[in-house]
């Protein structure tokens, strides 16, 4: 709703501003949906060739920013690749033997690739600023794998949340140059190379996907490949050929009315405790646990006091003992 | 994992085919209406026939505030989630035809350009009390099914890297549930299960397919119009699923959280054709046809985790001794990696326009996207387990989806030669087909906007409100008695912001 409003708003203060200026109403504003082009009163005279030393006619200079100098006819002297045939080839060979600076026209440079070779593309500007966009960097929701890592922090529901995880929305942000199709989203750019996720794969290049070595799933050599295969919908991640059958999905994803909801058992505020059965030892050892005291001997019946017992066997109240049997009595005289 | 429901291929290919109005802001403010309309940078990525009526070259670009919400119901009470950001949805280049051809009866203009298609980006947050159920049968189902056994799981495991292959062998790794001490085996059980327990979950999506759009159209006479245009999109998701259970009352177990993460990368290719023929001065109709695009290799990779939190349960040592376990560290499931082909389904659009002078006009855009069509295959798998993979996924995808058909209608009207006020809507129908569920997916769309145009520049405001009815199923039990879904709105909003200049 406040958005709502600010829109509201906004339209209102540009609808002033715009009423503020109706005064030039009189300048003829073009839009192209509306407006058809204007079509030339009379044919355009075609360009006819002529000589180069025609200081009346200009169409030879023309030709020249039109890029056609080279189809003329007769030698144009103006363009020195005509002059010096082999000078381009020169000026690459040298440059490619001697070095980067030495190339002779400087065009000829074959280090100069003018964004369009292979070297290029992985040094423009766009893909290092692109892997250098804060933006890439741990925004979005982050994925702990830690315990209890929970990514429900309020920046986890937002793109522009700081993960501290790293991983996460990667694609999001203005950064419209991420989704580049020559883009490859390789780690080696990666200032930090915490991002394991980052799929190394060729442009239409077939199967030739592999995952960073920084990834913090892979950063142990020794732990095992991951399963390739299909997912089956989390029957299990085994690639296994008796997983493929037609089967309808059955409910999946679509609304239960069925759901009762109701407590398995009626009494379920006050569930009688019973003692579970041991699990059973398994491989994974990974947790703390407690020793089991030792069950107490029931015939042990621990000694007995008789402070404040005049009947007891024994007593420390006092003088001679009034009520007990035989045996010496000890006691302060 | 329920979750992972949504991460069925045929649902996949669903969700990265799913395309609303992507236009500019000026065509987003008319409902995205532009097939018949043209002279906009929409034509880059829309119908390229429209280029032809530039008079002049221009750069765009776009720039616009998201917001997505969701709300959820579940067992009774009811979430909400948000997820907001700013994006730069399209932006380009058009050469517009050179001058000295204006005698021509042909003349046309060339575009490059970037255009957002797909936003995946709608998050999903629920919670709830549930009487009947916990993800951990789910688990035990499917360890019953599959006639697990204690040992059989444990096969699965491998202590090194703490990875177990299967969700069910995750739970049983993490001491969650048990087999049945007489069989060794099924049917597995869990800890109190008659214990109530407290349930949230979260989804949340990060992506978006995105594309460079080159296209080139041109106009005879100004009265036909055609066009042809080459896109290359690339897509990259990421979609993160967290649902943690805390058991009311429990002595041995307390509950759980279960993650799972999916990213799916992607390139691909497709091609438009389009026409628009102007009947008269007023009347222009449209036509275009985009082919469906093909992603030569989807990359994927799932990975997830269980974190357990115990109170004490009863065990054994390694030398047999009783013990109590108190703690037990998160397990792991085996990274899922895997290398497919998607073919998106073709879209035919048609489209009127009807200027009123230079005043005003009103479009109306049909576009038909058949969704029945959507094609998964994998080149990774032998030929027969390939045959096996399309039959079951291109088989769910005919049955649950129906071909959509979306309407789009808008106005512009121009208060001053300068000044424009722009209105529109939009209804995206419903593509899932009836015996998938009951219900209407159908979304809705209000836009407007205003634009401030001078022969050097323009500039255009525009704002848009998308809201449509969904479900999610955290996960399914064969009885359906014992366990629920959540209903959610949807809503998706943005401000848009584009600006031009000619040269």
């Amino acid at each position: 709703m406040k958005n709502q409003l600010i829109f509201a708003l906004a339209l209102l203060a540009f609808g002033f501003l715009a009423g503020c200026g109706s005064v030039q109403n009189a300048v003829v504003i073009q839009d192209d949906l509306y407006d058809a082009p204007a079509q030339a009163s009379m044919p355009v005279k075609k360009k006819t060739k002529t000589n180069y030393l025609d200081f009346n006619d200009d169409s030879v200079l023309i030709e020249e920013e039109d890029g056609l100098a080279e189809s003329s006819l007769e030698p144009n002297y103006l363009n020195s690749r005509s002059v010096y045939a082999n000078s381009y080839q020169n000026g690459f060979n040298t440059g490619m033997n001697q070095g980067i600076f030495s190339s002779n026209p400087w065009y000829s440079n074959p280090y100069i690739s003018y964004g369009t070779s292979f070297g290029a593309r992985w040094n423009s500007p766009l893909t290092s600023w692109s892997m250098m966009d804060p933006y890439m960097m741990g925004l979005g929701a982050g994925f702990s794998y830690g315990m209890y890592g929970y990514s429900m922090s309020p920046f986890g529901m937002s793109s522009f949340g700081l993960s501290p995880f790293g991983y996460g929305s990667m694609m999001y942000g203005a950064n419209p140059y991420y989704y580049d199709p020559f883009y490859r989203m390789g780690s080696m750019y990666n200032p930090y190379g915490f991002y394991g996720i980052t799929n190394i794969y060729n442009y239409y290049g077939g199967l030739n996907s592999s995952y960073s070595t920084t990834s913090p799933y892979k950063s142990d050599p020794t732990l095992p490949s991951s399963i390739r295969g299909p997912r089956e919908e989390r029957m299990s991640n085994r690639y296994g050929g008796d997983n493929y059958n037609n089967t309808p999905r059955g409910n999946s994803n679509s609304y239960n009315v069925n759901g009762t909801n109701q407590p398995r058992v009626n009494s379920y505020n006050a569930p009688a405790y019973t003692a579970p059965e041991a699990a059973p030892t398994r491989r994974n050892s990974n947790y703390e646990y407690q020793s089991v005291p030792q069950q107490r001997n029931d015939s042990y019946t621990p000694p007995s006091s008789n402070y404040g017992n005049s009947s007891g066997g024994g007593s420390f109240g006092g003088g001679s003992s009034s009520g007990g049997g035989g045996g010496a009595s000890r006691g302060p005289r | 994992m329920g979750f992972g429901q949504i991460y069925s291929y045929s649902n996949l290919a669903k969700s990265f085919s799913t395309s609303y109005s992507t236009s500019s802001a000026r065509m987003q403010a008319m409902g995205g209406v532009h097939s018949a309309l043209g002279a906009d940078i929409s034509s880059i990525a829309g119908n390229p026939a429209g280029l032809g009526f530039y008079n002049r070259s221009e750069v765009a670009l776009g720039i616009g505030s998201v917001n997505f919400q969701t709300q959820a119901n579940y067992l009774g009470e009811n979430s909400q989630a948000a997820n907001s950001f700013v994006q730069i949805p399209s932006f380009g280049l058009i050469l517009g035809g050179a001058s000295e051809l204006s005698s021509s009866n042909w003349r046309g203009s060339f575009g490059v350009g970037y255009s957002r298609q797909v936003l995946i980006a709608q998050p999903i947050s629920l919670s709830g009390t549930n009487n009947r159920s916990s993800i951990l049968d789910r688990f035990i189902e499917k360890a019953n099914d599959k006639g697990a056994t204690g040992q059989s799981l444990d096969q699965e495991y491998d202590a090194r890297s703490n990875y177990a292959d299967s969700p069910e062998a995750v739970a049983y790794q993490a001491y969650l549930i048990n087999p049945n001490s007489k069989t060794l085996g099924a049917p597995f059980q869990r800890y109190e299960s008659n214990l109530p327990l407290k349930q949230s979950g979260s989804l949340t999506n990060d992506g978006a397919l995105s594309q460079w759009d080159i296209s080139y159209g041109a106009s005879y006479k100004s009265k036909l119009y055609v066009g042809i245009g080459l896109h290359f999109s690339k897509l990259n998701v990421s979609s993160t699923s967290y649902w943690e259970e805390q058991f009311i009352g429990a002595n041995i177990v307390g509950g759980l959280v279960y993650q799972e993460r999916l990213t799916t990368s992607g390139s691909g290719i497709s091609a438009t054709l389009g026409m628009i023929y102007k009947m008269n001065s007023n009347l222009r109709v449209a036509f275009s046809l985009q082919t469906p695009t093909y992603f030569d290799q989807m990359n994927e990779r799932m990975d997830g985790a269980l974190s357990p939190r115990v109170f004490g349960i009863p065990s054994f040592d390694a030398q047999g001794k009783p013990i109590v376990i108190t703690k037990v560290g998160p397990v792991k499931l085996t990274p899922n990696e895997f290398s497919y082909q998607l073919t998106t389904p073709l879209k035919i659009s048609g489209g009127a326009a009807y200027l009123i002078g230079k005043k005003a006009l009103i479009s109306l855009d049909v576009e038909y996207v058949n969704y029945p069509g959507m094609k998964v295959s994998s080149a990774e798998l032998s030929p027969s387990d390939d045959l096996n993979f399309q039959n079951k996924y291109n088989g769910q995808t005919q049955k649950n989806f129906q071909a959509g058909v979306n309407i789009k209608a808008g106005t512009e009207i121009r208060l001053t030669p300068s000044f424009s006020l722009r209105g529109g809507v939009a209804s995206f129908g419903n593509s899932y087909s009836a015996t998938f569920d009951s219900i209407d997916r159908t979304i809705l769309q209000f836009s407007g906007g205003i634009g401030y145009r001078k022969n050097q520049f323009y500039i255009d405001l525009t704002g848009y409100q998308r809201t449509g009815k969904d479900a999610f199923t955290p996960y399914t039990l064969k009885n359906t008695a014992d366990y629920s879904s959540a209903t959610l709105t949807l809503t998706q909003s943005q401000f848009l912001l584009g600006a031009g200049i000619y040269f």
